[in-house]
């Protein structure tokens, strides 16, 4: 598996033999077999009719029934009833219908069939996608791999993927953004394994290799497949490192069409208020500032002018009660040949923030043709349209705790306000200014399947996916500084481009009765390109119009143009063999070339085996026949690949121009633009990132499928990380790509799901999962990396998020209150005066008298006093400084778990989900921020107001925040105080739908086949001792998890929907 | 059907393998390699221009209000460590600790990686510059010479603040292309760096820049370079801790100023050619009194300046210097003491209405109008807070400043008469508010010692070079920083006790603390963390 150096021209030699040869392999083939194509006869048949319902004894309309080994094919109509002409009495009837397990019934000498599909989830027989066209049942899986069913995601109705999936899948960390209409949130396979930008996962959609799916709509889903380890990930090579995930869209059935319509509304309110600070509270600051004094303006604002006798709440004024429409509407159907799936989803979310808001518009179709028995022609198109106005949080959000509650929002003319005091008014910079995207994402897939024997067929793919994403952005007169202007925006464009060919043989086969081999075969090259145009304007003469001819453009090095791309380029082959389905052998080889890297080391070599042993099948086994339907042990190996930097061209040390994207200003002198070696300094030796992942399962099924549990062991461990070093200041560069060193990750992973009760009229289910990792630690970094990253701390030993921070312990209660022995141990002063200043002796911690020497403790070069946070001087050198930080935690959970319970009462159906996470610590950025006094006008926390040190014997948790001291004593140390890093655990009750399922015989009158009614629920509750508005959030830098420096908050949601059938 | 099948399988194929190496070879759409680089003469005006804007953007700034600080470090080195000015209300801790004498390794102004960028542009176009005429028939010796000795000085100029600054630190002399060789490089002694690089630099580029040329301003020139070697002659006794000891050499330093007096201006005069005055020749060749103000509004057509550095709002976005007339909060005031006492001069010397404003309050006495082309009268002037369209020219050298120091050369080498004599020029001038006022200078009986007279020049100083990025090195250089220093720390760091109502003020005792180790700057915290080999300096 190690990776192989090797120089283009030869790894270009090595691809074409087997590409030539699967070029000439094809047409010759194909016209062998095209020659002996025709249709077969028909002959005298035998007539066989039934009905098909559920387990629940509903008619299922739109079922296909096919005779097994032939083109014969019929379908259920509104009364579940299907009519078929069988060849004969040996015929086989398969029945298969979305959402459940494909059903055979041998004709034998009957003439009417009534049959019950059974509901997929809990089958064994469940097929699972695994990629370039290949599919294995659920029970012959050697790899890691997590499924969500269409059925899963119709009942939590998310709005995006990570919405889907949070909770449902062990070893998968779902983060979401629960307030923001354009957050997709993150997703993350077992732990981080990388550095870079790139730790999401790799979306396969429908064949096709995306580093996202925002542009999908979670109801075209059919079903999600998470593949963890590295014998499912392997055929992915370089893209798989960090786990894939494979979705399938829906396709269309033979038979009338069947139309869907699904609406819902929801509203949304903000979930979690914080206290902000009101009049009184800044009245009483003020004094303290004032160190416990002050008269006019500065304690009480002029008590005529209406301007300064307000009492905002600006979280009531900014937030507001949010409304989510969606309408879904989806048709399917098809006739012998012809399939197709016609999906058209609106969404349009006004979230809680006032003029916070996104429409989208997605439509999907796919087209399935059967052009002869053995060739397929497929078309998959998607596109998505996105807009809104993305409000600011750090502008409005943030900045309700920034502005004083006196000010007025208004000015005397009736107009709102923009700053006063400095501060932004946040529902004016919510309500006038303009950030708004438009997003257009188009995505096509054309593949063409030929099967060339009966096991062997040959697919080749197009796919293009064009993204054109714009903002305009727009700040008027009104709210600059003073309403002076100038009024400004901007408008940029990016386009990204991209298309892949992919071509590969699948090849399936049964020898005899115990022999079954499945393989694929293939190759395929891609290419990214990614280019966009700023340009920057101000002094609008018009603020209506927006085009570039009514204001000046800036010309400041705003107005750029950017362009870069890639390719890569790539040959796969995975083979699966399994005898008496008891042994199964799975192995995997792909070999990727990406441009990212430099000559040397442009192609790695990936691969993966994977073994699984069906114990169960053993004769030994026997007695356990009773319970045990199906026990199998696996375990696979495997390396995977990363080449996600976020640069292009980083092997090269490269010269730049001008002012270009890297640098602030420096790029232009006296009407000439500079060249400059490129501040990413380019390095020749980077090469791939390689994840080695273990994984060890057990599969058990107990009790007719109504238990299942997969209780999974993995380590992943992560080779030449990418990352960026940040060089000495000296050389005159500011960072580098490198491999930085290596991390691992291991956790346990358990799935349970039962079914504890089944009757006619109630069921219950009941899916767990849960996970508990050892994330990202680091076993080795090369000797030149940076250590200190903001408030982390990156160490060999240590863990990717852990905090380094110093230790708060307190205030000191008198200025003597400073004093410790020669080891460092704080003393307690006995008969102090009045001023704090003095003391008549000092005792131990333990009460014993201290006679000897009395250490004081300093910081920023001054002793300490009352009211001074009292550090803990790791070093013991009577200074607090950089030194004296320490890991106090770290911001990755431990463990964290799903529970989706599913109850059916008749026909009523409750489907609740709760999600928790667990060991994570969160830093609260945003109130030690707020604590650090930066401005006059910018009052702290309200507990830190009433808090804080004032006069000596206070025992406080916050610091003497007196203007005369304002942190001279260096004792907000924002962003290294670990009074701020608080606890992340929380339990989410995340979903909850309630569904009253209308009897058919009501809904026959107006055509319908099912309607459904609902009452839905979203972050219903959580439990946290996190301070601020939500622990869960999503982290741009994998480097710095955990930082809270204001999100939008978090929305609590309830609302009610239809789902209507034809 | 067959046929159309066969066809567009293969068409898929072939789209599948065509030219496997052309899809991988890819060439970066941002950048050129260094080898591609460097071919004619067009290379090396853009090889200029990037050194150029390195140091434009480490003493102007990065054209913004929030990038590292608060504009460019030029005030911030210069001038916020001395006594005419201070934290404003709309301060930072890295400006209330530059002001009180309280630095810390975290100031955001304790950063060397600007000047470290310009070293780095100049070690390139010194080893890459010699290549062009190889390829370029077009550049001559000459052009070559004169891009080298840019290049030479700058890089002079940059490790010269940084001694100034730092004292001992790391020589890069070479550029660092790869990244497979540690960058970490550990100190080099100051004193070393000034006689072994700083000066050697200077004299090359002496002798390699073309002779009697009328200079751009914006551009390093003959009498530039003449300026900045006679200043480290001037420096070279004043490095504390671990300067090795170096004395200052007086003699060299005048030689070099009495060359600088025989070179062009940029207005094609020489700097010892007499400006009209009355009586003549009592304001040597500086600009008239009350053209006084044109040596930073127009330093490309005056006659006085030696060195500015260019800013293009346009282009360069906001000159953000940290006292700014277009903004409402700077983080910078003039010190209150000093704000009063130059008003008071306010009918006598021409610099008093060209310089500060009249008022104390908020957006004006944070505010310096030097810059500007403003003029506050007794009422003062609220210019338009958010208008960022004004062009800052940071003067590096004029012939003013090298008057006062070729005064202290001559006073510290016991030559009263003649130091005298280059003070007057500046004193007279500043007081002939027309140019026919007669003006009685300093005499002689004023400052019968060198010590006297120094404290005579940096009275002056202090009024014309106010926010030149000059004062804390001159009371540096002096060794006046206990002297003038002490009393106003005591009084920025005095303590207040509020009990009840009565507020009691008491003024600090200590005066400037840990001298001479503070008179440098710590090493940043991000300098120490990216280069392990770095050592905190003593007393940080």
């Amino acid at each position: 598996m190690r990776k192989t150096i090797t120089q283009i021209s030869n790894s270009c030699k090595q691809l074409l033999p087997q590409l030539k040869k699967v070029a000439f392999m094809v047409p010759v083939l194909l016209m062998v077999i095209c020659a002996n194509t025709n249709l077969y006869a028909q002959t005298s048949t035998i007539k066989v009719t039934g009905t098909v319902s559920d387990p629940k004894g509903e008619k299922l309309i739109g079922v296909t029934v096919k005779v097994k080994g032939t083109a014969l094919a019929a379908v259920t109509d509104v009364n579940g009833a299907y009519s078929i002409n069988v060849p004969d009495k040996k015929s086989v009837l398969v029945y298969s219908y979305i959402g459940f397990s494909n059903k055979e019934e041998l004709v034998g000498e009957r003439k009417v069939i009534n049959t019950t599909l059974s509901d997929a989830s809990s089958s064994l027989s469940e097929v699972v996608v695994t990629g370039y066209g290949q599919t294995v049942k659920k029970s012959d899986l050697v790899g890691s791999i997590g499924s969500v069913s269409a059925k899963q995601i119709q009942e939590r109705q998310p709005t995006s993927l990570a919405d889907a999936l949070e909770g449902q899948i062990s070893g998968a960390q779902v983060v979401t953004d629960g307030g923001d209409p354009f957050s997709q949130g993150t997703i993350q396979v077992r732990g981080a394994s990388t550095l870079s930008a790139g730790n999401n996962p790799l979306y396969v959609i429908d064949g096709v290799l995306n580093d996202d799916a925002s542009f999908l709509n979670p109801q075209d889903i059919l079903n999600i497949e998470v593949l963890k380890d590295a014998a499912s990930a392997a055929i992915y090579g370089v893209r798989g490192a960090n786990g894939v995930i494979i979705i399938t869209t829906k396709g269309g059935k033979e038979g009338k069409a069947r139309i869907t319509a699904n609406y819902y509304h929801l509203f949304g309110k903000l979930a979690h208020k914080l206290q902000t600070t009101s009049a009184k509270d800044l009245t009483y600051y003020r004094r303290v500032l004032n160190g416990g004094a002050g008269t006019g303006a500065a304690v009480n604002p002029d008590s005529v002018s209406t301007f300064d006798n307000k009492d905002n709440d600006y979280q009531d004024l900014l937030y507001r009660t949010g409304n989510k429409d969606n309408l879904n509407l989806n048709i399917s159907g098809g006739q012998k040949g012809l399939l197709y799936y016609l999906g058209l989803n609106y969404f349009d979310d006004r979230s809680i923030i006032i003029n916070s808001y996104a429409k989208s518009f997605n439509t999907q179709f796919n087209v399935d043709y059967q052009a002869t028995e053995k060739f397929k022609i497929t078309n998959k198109i998607s596109f998505g349209y996105v807009t809104g106005n993305k409000v600011d949080v750090g502008n409005t959000a943030s900045t309700v705790f920034q502005r004083n509650p006196w000010v007025s929002l208004y000015r005397p003319d009736g107009s709102l306000a923009g700053y006063v005091e400095s501060k932004r008014n946040p529902v004016a910079f919510a309500l006038i200014g303009e950030n708004v995207p438009t997003n257009y994402i188009i995505q096509d897939n054309i593949a063409a399947n030929y099967n060339i024997f009966k096991d062997l067929r040959f697919t080749a793919s197009f796919n293009a996916r064009m993204d054109n994403t714009g903002t305009e952005q727009f700040i008027p007169l009104s709210i600059t500084s003073g309403a002076l202007g100038p009024n400004s925006g901007s408008s940029n464009t990016d386009n990204k481009f991209s298309y892949e060919i992919q071509t590969y043989f699948n090849y399936n086969k049964k020898f005899g009765k115990d022999h079954s081999i499945s393989a694929v075969l293939g190759y395929s090259r891609d290419h990214h390109k990614d280019g966009g145009f700023n340009i920057a304007l101000q002094n609008y003469l018009s603020e209506s119009v927006r085009v570039s001819s009514v204001a000046d453009l800036v010309a400041t090095g705003i107005n750029t143009y950017v362009n870069s791309y890639y390719a890569t380029e790539s040959v796969f082959a995975r083979a699966q063999y399994g005898y008496k389905d008891k042994y199964i052998v799975n192995g995997t080889y792909r070999r990727d070339g990406s441009s990212r890297f430099g000559p040397e080391n442009q192609f790695g070599n990936f691969g993966a085996a994977g073994f699984a042993w069906r114990f169960s099948a053993e004769p030994f086994m026997a007695w356990s026949k009773k319970f045990l339907d199906d026990a199998k042990l696996r375990y696979s190996i495997g390396v995977l690949g990363n080449d996600n930097l976020k640069n292009d061209f980083l092997y090269s040390v490269l010269l730049n121009f001008g002012v270009g994207d890297n640098s602030n200003n420096s790029g232009t002198y006296f009407g000439n633009n500079g060249v400059y070696v490129s501040p990413k300094l380019g390095n020749p030796t980077l090469h791939w990132e390689e994840t080695t992942t273990q994984n060890l399962g057990l599969d058990l099924t107990l009790f007719n499928g109504k238990l299942t549990v997969t209780p999974e062991y993995y380590f992943k461990k992560t080779n030449g990380l990418l990352s960026t070093q940040i060089l000495p200041e000296e050389t005159g560069v500011k960072s580098g790509a490198i491999n930085l060193g290596n991390i691992q990750n291991q956790g346990f992973e358990l799935t349970v799901n039962a079914t504890p009760v089944t009757t006619k009229n109630f069921s219950w289910n009941i899916n767990g999962n849960v996970t508990f990792q050892n994330a990202a630690l680091i076993t080795y970094l090369v000797p030149t990396a940076t250590s200190i990253n903001g408030s982390y701390l990156i160490k060999e030993g240590g863990h990717i998020g852990d905090f380094y921070l110093l230790n708060n312990m307190g205030v000191y209660q008198y200025d003597v209150s400073n004093a410790y022995d020669a080891a460092g141990n704080r003393l307690i002063p006995v008969g102090v005066n009045a001023a704090g200043t003095a003391a008549t002796g000092y005792t131990n911690a333990d009460g014993s008298s201290y006679t000897g020497a009395i250490r004081q403790m300093k910081r920023n070069g001054k002793i300490l006093n009352g009211g001074s946070t009292i550090w803990q001087d790791i070093n013991n050198d009577g200074a607090i400084d950089e030194s004296d930080r320490q890991v106090l935690g770290n911001a990755i959970p431990k463990t964290y778990w799903g529970i989706t319970n599913f109850f059916t009462y008749k026909r009523f159906t409750l489907n609740v989900t709760f999600n928790a996470s667990f060991g994570g610590k969160v830093y609260n950025s945003i109130a030690n921020g707020l604590n650090t006094e930066s401005s006059n006008y910018t009052p702290p926390t309200v507990a830190a107001i009433y808090g804080s040190w004032q006069k000596p014997g206070d025992v406080a948790t916050y610091p003497n925040m007196s203007g005369s001291v304002k942190d001279t004593y260096g004792s907000i140390a924002n962003g290294t105080n670990s009074l701020y890093l608080e606890d992340g655990s929380f339990i989410r009750l995340a979903s909850a739908k309630l569904t009253y399922n209308i009897p058919t015989k009501l809904i026959k009158k107006i055509g319908a086949n099912t309607f459904n009614l609902y009452v839905y629920g979203n972050n219903l509750a959580t439990w946290t001792n996190y301070s601020w508005y939500d622990p869960e959030f999503t982290t741009s830098n994998a480097l710095q998890p955990g930082f809270d420096n204001g999100k939008y908050p978090r929305r609590r949601e309830v609302g009610l929907g239809i789902n209507i059938q034809f | 059907m067959k046929r159309i099948l066969i066809i567009a399988s293969l068409f898929g194929i072939a789209l599948g393998i065509s030219s496997c190496k052309k899809n991988l070879d890819l060439n970066p759409a941002s950048g050129v390699t260094v080898d591609g680089y460097f071919k004619n003469q067009k290379d090396i005006t853009a090889g200029l221009a990037g050194i150029y804007s390195a140091f434009q953007e480490s003493m102007t700034g990065a054209g913004n209000t929030n990038d590292e600080g608060y504009g460019g470090k030029y005030h911030y080195w210069g001038d916020l460590r001395a006594e005419t000015f201070l934290a404003s209300t709309f301060t930072n801790n890295s400006v209330i600790e530059m002001s009180t004498n309280t630095l810390q390794f975290s100031n955001s102004s304790t950063d060397w990686a600007g000047l470290y960028r310009v070293i780095s542009r100049t070690n390139l176009a010194i080893k890459y510059f010699p290549q062009v005429p190889a390829s370029d028939p077009n550049v001559t010796p000459t052009i070559l010479n004169n891009a080298m000795a840019q290049a030479y000085a700058l890089r002079a100029e940059s490790y010269f603040y940084i001694v100034r600054n730092w004292g001992d630190a790391p020589l890069w002399i070479e550029p660092y292309l790869d990244i497979t060789q540690s960058g970490s490089k550990e100190k080099t002694k100051a004193l070393t760096l000034i006689d072994s690089l700083i000066i050697p630099d200077l004299q090359n580029a002496y002798a390699m820049i073309s002779k009697n040329q009328t200079p751009t301003v914006w551009y390093i020139s003959e009498a530039a370079i003449c300026a900045i070697l006679a200043d480290v002659y001037m420096w070279r006794a004043n490095i504390p801790s671990g300067g090795g000891g170096g004395t200052a050499d007086y003699t060299k330093a005048l030689t070099w100023y009495n060359t600088l007096l025989t070179r062009k201006t940029p207005s094609g005069s020489l700097y010892n050619a007499t400006t009209a005055s009355t009586p003549a020749g009592a304001i040597g060749a500086l600009e008239q009194g009350v053209n006084w103000k044109n040596n930073f509004l127009t330093p490309a057509n005056a006659s006085e300046p030696i060195w500015s550095i260019y800013w293009d709002y346009t282009v360069n976005g906001c000159a953000c210097i940290p006292v700014f007339v277009g903004l409402s909060n700077n983080p910078v005031q003039l010190d209150p003491v000093f704000h009063a006492a130059f008003k008071a001069k306010y009918k006598t010397d021409v610099r008093v209405s060209r310089s500060i404003d009249t008022l104390t309050t908020l957006n004006h006495i944070n505010m310096l109008y030097k810059y500007y082309n403003l003029t506050p009268t007794t009422a003062g002037i609220t210019p338009v807070a958010g208008n960022l369209n004004f062009n800052v020219y940071l003067p590096m050298y004029r012939l003013a400043d090298v008057y006062l120091s070729m005064a202290e050369a001559y006073a510290m080498t016991s030559d009263l008469p003649n130091a005298l004599k280059y003070l007057n020029y500046v004193y007279v001038r500043a007081r002939q508010t027309t140019a026919t006022t007669v003006v009685t200078p300093i005499p002689a009986t004023a400052y019968p010692s060198t010590a006297l007279m120094v404290d005579g020049i940096l009275a002056e100083e202090q009024f014309e070079l106010l926010g030149e990025g000059k004062r804390w090195y001159d009371l540096v250089r002096m060794n006046r920083v206990h002297q003038v220093m002490d009393p106003v720390l005591n009084i920025r760091n005095a303590t207040s006790v509020t009990v009840g109502n009565v507020t009691t003020v008491t003024p600090d005792t200590k005066g400037f603390i840990d001298a001479p180790n503070r008179y440098l700057w710590p090493v940043s915290q991000n300098a120490l963390n990216a280069n392990k080999k770095l050592v905190q300096n003593p007393g940080y």
